[in-house]
């Protein structure tokens, strides 16, 4: 029964320490870009990447989620993508070009302290986001 | 309209992510505990060298995939030391992580937001495998 206490609240508190450094991030992002969306910054931001974004088939505003995950983290973009008002296929493209490129700052750093060739890994990972990008809006429907 | 409309997205967002969180590190507690860890290492090992890898860069690669490249930094430069990994084998490593880590956790949090389980995991793996490959015979 020991075992069975201890197991979850190891879990819990893993959980619990997790869940406060997620939403340090989360919460000032979800809360900046809410308000974002009340002015017309917003919009202005969606329609000047809008034509960039068309070849992912994504809106604009997703490209938010791009930048703040590729120089922050992805918990950045997790407090940015439930208001772009996604469909299923496009929540999924974006999730796997955030998922296979981000944090760069970080991740790339502890490459450079692997002493590996951080630069190559780089691009390698953005290019095969974009790769994959392009690839996802050119499925069917999901 | 405004405030409520606020609140609700984020006590939606923070509730969710909560209980993400709870069920993958049940998920990941269940794994370290059971001592399936020593015998995935030993599978992979076999499993793996086909893209290129020797037998002693399975244990990175699965700190890697499990804990994910910021947390699993630590225990995977002590792995590449203790076991005197070489260079190449340490590019290979890193271009696999480099392109698929922290599944567990990073899956979670992205179906949470609506994204196609299948698709952010099976072609992703698979993905990190074939460029793993390529560039084991192309770049080294």
């Amino acid at each position: 029964m020991n075992k069975v206490k201890d197991f979850f609240l190891s879990a819990l508190k893993r959980t619990y320490r997790t869940f406060i450094g997620l939403m340090k991030i989360i919460l000032p992002v979800y809360t900046i870009v809410y308000v974002l969306s009340l002015t017309p910054l917003l919009k202005m931001f969606g329609d000047f990447l809008k034509p960039a974004m068309k070849f992912f088939g994504l809106p604009g505003e997703s490209a938010l989620a791009l930048i703040l995950g590729n120089f922050i983290n992805l918990y950045a973009a997790i407090g940015v993508i439930p208001q772009l008002h996604l469909n299923t296929h496009q929540i999924t493209t974006l999730s796997l070009m955030l998922l296979t490129s981000h944090s760069q700052l970080l991740e790339t750093s502890v490459f450079i302290k692997l002493k590996t060739r951080a630069v190559f890994l780089l691009l390698l990972r953005i290019i095969i986001a974009i790769l994959i990008g392009l690839i996802m809006a050119r499925i069917p429907n999901l | 309209m405004i405030a409520t409309n606020y609140l609700k997205g984020v006590l939606s967002l923070a509730g969710k992510t909560f209980i993400i969180l709870f069920l993958v590190f049940i998920l990941l507690e269940i794994v370290q505990r059971s001592g399936i860890l020593t015998k995935a290492i030993k599978v992979i090992g076999k499993l793996i060298g086909f893209v290129g890898y020797k037998k002693e860069s399975s244990a990175p690669l699965l700190a890697g995939i499990l804990l994910g490249i910021i947390y699993g930094a630590g225990v995977i430069d002590d792995m590449i030391k203790e076991q005197n990994i070489d260079k190449k084998q340490v590019l290979l490593v890193s271009i696999f992580l480099a392109m698929c880590h922290a599944i567990i956790e990073d899956t979670g949090l992205f179906m949470m937001l609506g994204a196609n389980f299948f698709w952010i995991t099976i072609p992703r793996i698979f993905l990190a495998f074939l460029v793993t490959f390529i560039c084991s015979k192309i770049f080294i």
